[in-house]
Formats: C-alpha cells, structure tokens, sequence
C-alpha cells in the first residue's frame, strides 16, 4: 500500500510542473502586467522601467518560470507581487475557512444525498423516484449564486435567522455550506440511486430477502456496502472541488477563502501568487483523491488485497 | 429504527444548538444600550479593499487603504480646506521651498511605547524611496536628503522647489512608521502608527480589525473597537447593514440608494462627489482621434445628462465646465465654457475631420464605465460616428492605453485627481501614469514645472489657469461626469468626517444607541 502511496505522491510532480506552466503561459498572454496596477504619479520612465526588471518583466516568460520552479524545488512559493506577503501565508490564513466550509459541506451533502438516494433507489419507477429525480435534476441546474442570494434572502434578510455573509461563529457557515451543499447532493444522490439500482438487482440480496433477513438490514448491509465505491468517488470529487474554494460562493457570502484570492491574484496579474494557489490546491485535490482511495479498502476487501498484493494487478476504479 | 431515529434527534438537536445559539446571542454582546455609545462598530469598505498595512507598499494604494492609515498613524501635517495644520510636526520652517525644518511633538508614543523622534521621519523618508511604485514613494520621493537635527527637529530637502510639498506630506500613505518595529519585523512592523488606534487583526484583501489606543496623544476614539471589511458581493452589503451587522457602508449599489434614502428611521446618508473625473480621452497619435476637428465632432454629440441618468442611476454630478481638472483640485479654472451637446455643429466638425466611416474602437474598463461606453457609442452613432467597444479590466486598460504605447483610440475611462493642481501632471504631463490620450504638449508640461516653484498663489493660479486653456483648446480629454457616492449609516452614526479626496477619515466615527 505504501508504494501504491508513493507512486500516487510522485505523479505530482509532473501535474505539478504541467500546471504551473499553464499558468505562467497564459498570465503572459493576458493583457496587462502586474505593474501596471503600481505605477503612480511621480513615477519616471527609468522607475517603471527598473520595475519592470525588479519583476523581470524584461525576460521571456521561460527565464521567470524557471526562477520560480527553482524557488519552488527549495521549497519557496514566493512572495504575492502585488502585496509583497508570502504566498504560503496568504494562502494559509485563508485555508481554514476553506477547509472548514468544505468539512461542513460535504457532510450536509452526504447526510442528505445518501438517504435520499436510497429511498428513490428503493422506489425505483415510482412518484417518489420521479420527485426525488426532480429534486436532484433542480439541484444541479440551480446556480449557486442565485441560489446563495436566494437563501440571503430568505434566511439573513427576511427572517434574521443566520448572519449575511462573514466568518463570524458557527451560524456564518450554515448559508454557505447549505449552498454548496446542495449541488454536492443532487449529484451524490443520482450516484446513490444508480448504483443501489444496480445492487439491489443482485442475486445475493434475492437470497438474503429469500432467507428472511428485515429489508432494512438488507439494504444496510448488504446493498450499500456494496455501492458504496461510487458514492464515496462522487463525495470525493465533491470534496476536493470544495477544497479548490468557490469564488462565486465566497463572493455572496463574504467568505474568505482560497477561490476569491486565486480569481483576485488573476485578475492583478500577480502570476506568483495565482500559481501558488493553484499548486496547493492541486495538491490538496491529489491528496483527497488518495484518500478515496485508501478508503476504498476499507469498504472493499478485493481493494485491499490487491493493495495488499503490492498493485500487481490494477486497482479497481470507480 | 427507534435508534436510528433517536440518534438522528440527538444530532439533529447538537447541529440546532451548534448553528442557531450562537447566532441569536453574538452579535448582542457589544451592545451597551439606549443612549449609549456602541464598542463596536463594523464598516463595510469600498471595492478598493486593504491588501497590506504599509504606506511603502506598492498595493497600499486604496482609498479604503487610507483610510485605515488615517486610523492607525499620523502625518507630519494634516490638510483642511488646501490650509495646514500641525499634527506630529508643531512647527515648519522654509525659506527657500526647498529647504524645510519641522518641529516634532515630545509626547508622542508608537503603538509598541517608542517615542517618536526625529529619526523616525527619517527612517520614513528613506524608506518610502526605497519603494517605487507605492503611493508613499509618490509622496516623499522628491525629498533628496532627510537629516535628524536633534531628537525633535528634523530637515527634509527637496530635489528642487516645490510648493505644493506640505500636501504631499498631508497625504495619509507619507505617515510616519517607527523605525526599531519595521526593521525588527519588516512584515508586521509597519502596522505600529502612533494613531489614534491599533491593529489587532488583519487579513489582506479581507478586514481589519482596530481598537482604540487609550495611550494616543490627541483627542481619543469614543468607539472602542472597529472593523473595517471588505464584502465583495453588492446587495449582501445592504443586507448586512439592514441586520445591524455592519453600522457603516461605503459601498451600496447605486440601485439601493433611493432605498436607503426613503428610510430615515433606519439610515442616515452621507454623499459624496468624489474628487476624480470619469471621461473620453483621444489617443492623440491616433490619425484620427489626433484630428482636432474629431475631437469637436464627439464632444459637440454626448450627452452627460444621458449617460448620469442611465449608467450611475442618476448619482453623478454632471459636468458643467469645459476645464478638464479634478472636481476640487485647487485653481480650477471656471471661466472656460462647456463644449455643449449639438448635433449639427458634431456633423460639421466630422465632414470638416480625417474621418471617413471607419470604426473607432472605445476601450473601457470597470461596468458602470462600460456602460457609459456603452451612451457614448449610442451617441456618435447619432451623429454618424461608427464605434466598436473594447471592454477590459485595469491592468489591461493600463497595458492597452499607456502613454509610451498606446494601442487605444477612443478611452471611456476614470483617474484619480489629486487636490494640488500638480496633481494633474497625472493625465497632462508626458509619461504621467494616467496619460491615456498620451498627449504632449511642451507648453504646458513647461508651465507644471513653473507652478510649482511659484509661492505667490495668485501666479500660481495664473500658471494653472492658462494650463487650462490650452488643454481646453487641443480637447485631448472630455470630461464627463464626476461620480456620486452615498455613505449609507445605521441610524445614529456621527463622527464621520468626508474628505475632499477619497480618503474619509473615520477616527472619531460613533454611534449613539
């Protein structure tokens, strides 16, 4: 298991490498540089132009990739141009609320879509799988902007109930989880359904319902544990596009995380920063993705012996 | 089932308590009752937003970010009304305009207990130089030496004579930082002032967080604790301000401020003509848009009343003179007539211009500018004038119309003007950073040059006076409309003191409950 880990690890790098590269390629071909939003009133010719070498603007875009790869190999993401703070702090302050809205998230999206999915699952054909059906269908079409300043609305401006917007104690984060949450549950919910659909068609369950086992623990025992591969990928992708933070989540909800800092880095042209971002949340997202993984061993004993086995045969993908 | 349904209460029951308790009883806690005045109060900013805590730090240019310096330091002199008054300086000297002395106050403490001395405004000055491209730079660069007379007195030199040099050190990002707290803690240490409030907590481009300094020399907060927030999304602001969890906004959309202002048991307004000119400015290397004739076609066609009405909701103040100077700047000249909206006389210019049909291209950033693009496009079309519109952001607008390199023909777009007349070398001057019609005239960039080494005011205002003129007669810019702001308050905020630029000042700002 441990190569298996490591092996994963390692693909970073050139996703790493593949990544960055985009980014420093196409913030070039942007119009407009960071120093562009610095020049001021009293400044000379030869000031832009010595800041325009301090940012080695005068060099092609290979040269300041590679100084900041080299930064990046000693383990350095940089300094923001623009603020001149650390992109590793910058970013840092703003991931807990991240993380934590995420958490929050993806639990109300998994507490909600796997019952729901089960229940339309069970009454396949049926009003209720049709409303459910709908139900999900509104989930996934809804933006979550319109969605989000509904909720303000309803919750934060008629009611009173929750805070409009901020990171202010727990009661900040129900609006915002509670909108993300949604669209993470109409999609985990239509995985849910499919793949209890496809269990609770098998002969095992046949012969345990034949053997007089109660339905509930048939479906709990038996039949979810069984479908659970997929619904745990769908939580999985879930998670990690929260962990890449929501830009138009945070925007309605003043949310400080790491979606809003990598649209504004973009949008200043601070080409350090937007890479730094960007190559941590990568990170972050290989990481979620190994932990499905890892987890799919602990729902599946056949993944664990070939984990087991030192990945001599391909794992099973979801 | 019953326990699956037992535990399913339990939790439904901690998440209830977890969400909804907090929410009921947090925000009360501040509150110190009727008649009283609040600890806290929370101000929702303007879009510039507060990247960084340091007048020397190139992102330091806002005016959300003035504000918040304006809290946490002191300058050496404070402007009112184009008069000086002391503030950390009792006294200054020149005889030259070249050669200034300032006095120091004795009793003035940093945020971390060290005394100010004269070393600090020279750590200050030597440090802003160091910095080009931040708005402290703009301020102190022309000092070419700072000197520590003794531990209260110190003497700053210029380059050369400038005049207008105690409105620069007016200017909240030429505050002056202590010198041991920036050298210990480069990062940090620039948020010591010797203001009448510290920071207890800040995150860039977010919030920050003040309190008031019980140890400030001057005449203390009444409120106790401010923060000061950005809030990206419009109509979340007016919500926050409508729950009572923000008391003060500076940014409300234009759309609410008729809504606001039909809720006087609620809000108080403030408005605001803030100091900078949206326009039209011509490319003047442009083969086209360098043809004078051109250039009276467009402005004998726009319509302002047109283009306050429909793009800022009537919220603008329309543009009344044919000067093209900030809407305060001292020495406006007002005597110049407005260039005014007819039709016939835009038809005549055209036939008489280089134009033959082709389409101009407008460059425009920024949507309510856009939007004025948008009238102004309505507008030429009226007249015959084919356009296109570039839409951009910022940085594209500055890499698109740059005055060495300007790609642009037509630019719909905004500048800060400053309240010296030399500010205006900005738009005017070759090279200045918002010389979108990259014009250049020997002539007037002579005279900046001469106003500034005039004393007597009423030269002075001749200077740039006759700057105008000529500028009103080769028309590279088209001045357009200043906007307004509101400042929308929670009924019983005081203390708010508007300035003529953007840089309000919300020290002694209060709320009475």
């Amino acid at each position: 298991m441990l190569r298996y880990i490591v092996r994963r690890l390692l693909w970073l790098i050139p996703v790493i490498i593949l990544v960055s590269l985009a980014i420093y390629i196409l913030m070039d071909l942007a119009p407009g540089t960071v120093i562009d939003s610095l020049i001021t009133e009293q400044m000379t010719p030869e000031d832009i132009e010595k800041l325009r070498q301090e940012y080695d603007l005068d060099k092609p875009v290979i040269y300041r990739y590679g100084k900041y790869m080299w930064g990046l190999l000693h383990g350095d993401l940089g300094r923001s141009q623009v603020t001149g703070i650390s992109v590793w702090e910058s970013f840092m302050t703003r991931f807990p609320a991240t993380l934590k809205l995420s958490l929050v998230s993806v639990v109300i999206g998994t507490v909600l879509a796997i019952p729901i999915g089960i229940f339309a699952a069970r009454r396949a054909g049926t009003i209720w799988d049709n409303l459910t059906t709908g139900f999900t269908l509104i989930g996934q079409s809804m933006p979550s902007f319109w969605l989000g300043l509904l909720l303000l609305i309803a919750f934060a401006y008629k009611i009173q109930l929750f805070p409009a917007g901020g990171y202010r104690g727990p009661s900040s984060y129900v609006l915002p989880a509670v909108t993300s949450a949604l669209m993470m549950t109409a999609l985990t919910a239509r995985q849910t359904r499919s793949s209890m659909l496809e269990v609770l068609r098998a002969d095992y369950l046949r012969t345990a319902r034949a053997k007089g086992v109660p339905e509930r623990l048939v479906i709990r025992r038996h039949a979810l544990k069984n479908a659970w591969i997929p619904i745990l990928t769908t939580i999985g992708m879930g998670m990690s596009r929260f962990l890449a933070g929501s830009a138009v989540i945070e925007t309605v909800f003043s949310w400080p995380g790491i979606g809003r800092l990598t649209v504004e880095a973009v949008s200043q042209r601070d080409v350090t920063l937007a890479c730094g971002c960007v190559i941590l949340t990568c990170i972050l997202y290989v990481i979620v993705l190994l932990i499905v993984d890892l987890l799919y061993a602990f729902v599946d004993p056949r993944i664990k012996a070939q984990y087991a086995s030192g990945g001599r045969r391909r794992k099973v993908t979801a | 089932m019953k326990r699956v349904k037992l535990v399913l209460a339990v939790i439904l029951s901690v998440l209830a308590c977890f969400f909804l308790l907090p929410g009921c009883g947090g925000e009360k806690g501040d509150e110190t009752g009727t008649g009283t005045i609040r600890d806290e109060l929370v101000v929702i900013i303007d879009n510039t937003k507060i990247a960084v805590l340091d007048p020397h730090n190139p992102a330091a240019s806002s005016s959300s970010t003035a504000w918040a310096f304006h809290m946490i330091y002191d300058t050496l002199v404070k402007e009112e009304d184009g008069q000086f008054y002391p503030d950390l300086a009792t006294s200054w000297n020149t005889d030259d305009w070249k050669h200034f002395t300032f006095q120091l106050r004795d009793d003035v403490y940093f945020h971390n207990g060290e005394k100010l001395t004269a070393d600090d405004v020279v750590f200050t000055v030597e440090r802003a130089k160091e910095n080009p491209g931040s708005a402290g730079y703009d301020k102190l660069a022309i000092v070419e030496s700072a000197r520590a007379i003794d531990e209260h007195t110190v003497e700053l030199v210029l380059e050369s004579v400038n005049v207008e040099f105690l409105w620069y050190l007016s200017d909240p990002r030429a505050s002056i930082l202590n010198r041991e707290a920036v050298e210990a803690d480069p990062d940090k240490g620039t948020w010591i002032g010797t203001g009448a409030w510290t920071v207890s907590e800040f995150a860039s481009n977010e919030y920050v967080v003040l309190e008031a300094n019980e140890n400030y020399w001057g005449e203390k907060p009444k409120t106790k604790k401010m923060t000061l927030k950005y809030v990206a999304e419009e109509s979340t602001r007016l919500m926050q301000l409508e729950n009572g969890e923000a008391q003060v906004c500076f940014s409300i959309n234009a759309n609410d401020y008729s809504y606001v202002e039909s809720q006087p048991d609620k809000f108080v307004t403030y408005s605001f003509t803030t100091n900078n000119n949206s326009f039209i400015a011509f490319n003047m290397n442009d083969p086209i848009c360098g043809d004078i004739n051109f250039r009276k076609a467009v402005a004998h066609a726009i319509d302002r009343e047109a283009m306050v009405a429909s793009a800022f909701n009537g919220y603008g103040e329309v543009n009344t003179l044919g000067t093209f100077w900030g809407y305060r700047t001292e020495f406006k000249n007002t005597d110049i007539p407005i260039i005014p909206r007819d039709l016939d006389k835009a038809k005549e210019y055209l036939a008489q211009s280089k134009y033959n049909g082709e389409t101009i291209e407008i460059v425009s950033a920024i949507p309510d500018l856009i939007k004025t693009a948008q009238i102004v496009q309505a507008q030429l079309a009226e007249v015959g004038i084919k356009t296109t519109i570039k839409e951009t952001d910022p940085p594209g607008m500055s890499a698109y119309a740059s005055y060495a390199d300007n790609k642009a023909q037509m630019i719909v777009y905004t500048a800060s003007c400053g309240l010296n007349g030399g500010s205006m070398k900005a738009l005017l001057y070759p090279y200045g950073s918002s010389n979108r019609a990259s014009y250049n005239n020997e002539e007037v960039a002579r005279l900046f040059d001469l106003a500034v080494t005039q004393p007597d005011p009423k030269e002075r205002e001749a200077t740039y006076h006759r700057i105008q003129e000529i500028v009103a007669e080769e028309l590279p810019y088209i001045n357009l409309l200043n906007t307004v702001f509101l400042v929308c308050c929670a009924k019983g905020v005081d203390g708010l003191k508007l300035s003529n630029l953007a840089f309000h000042d919300l020290t002694y700002m209060y709320m009475v409950e």
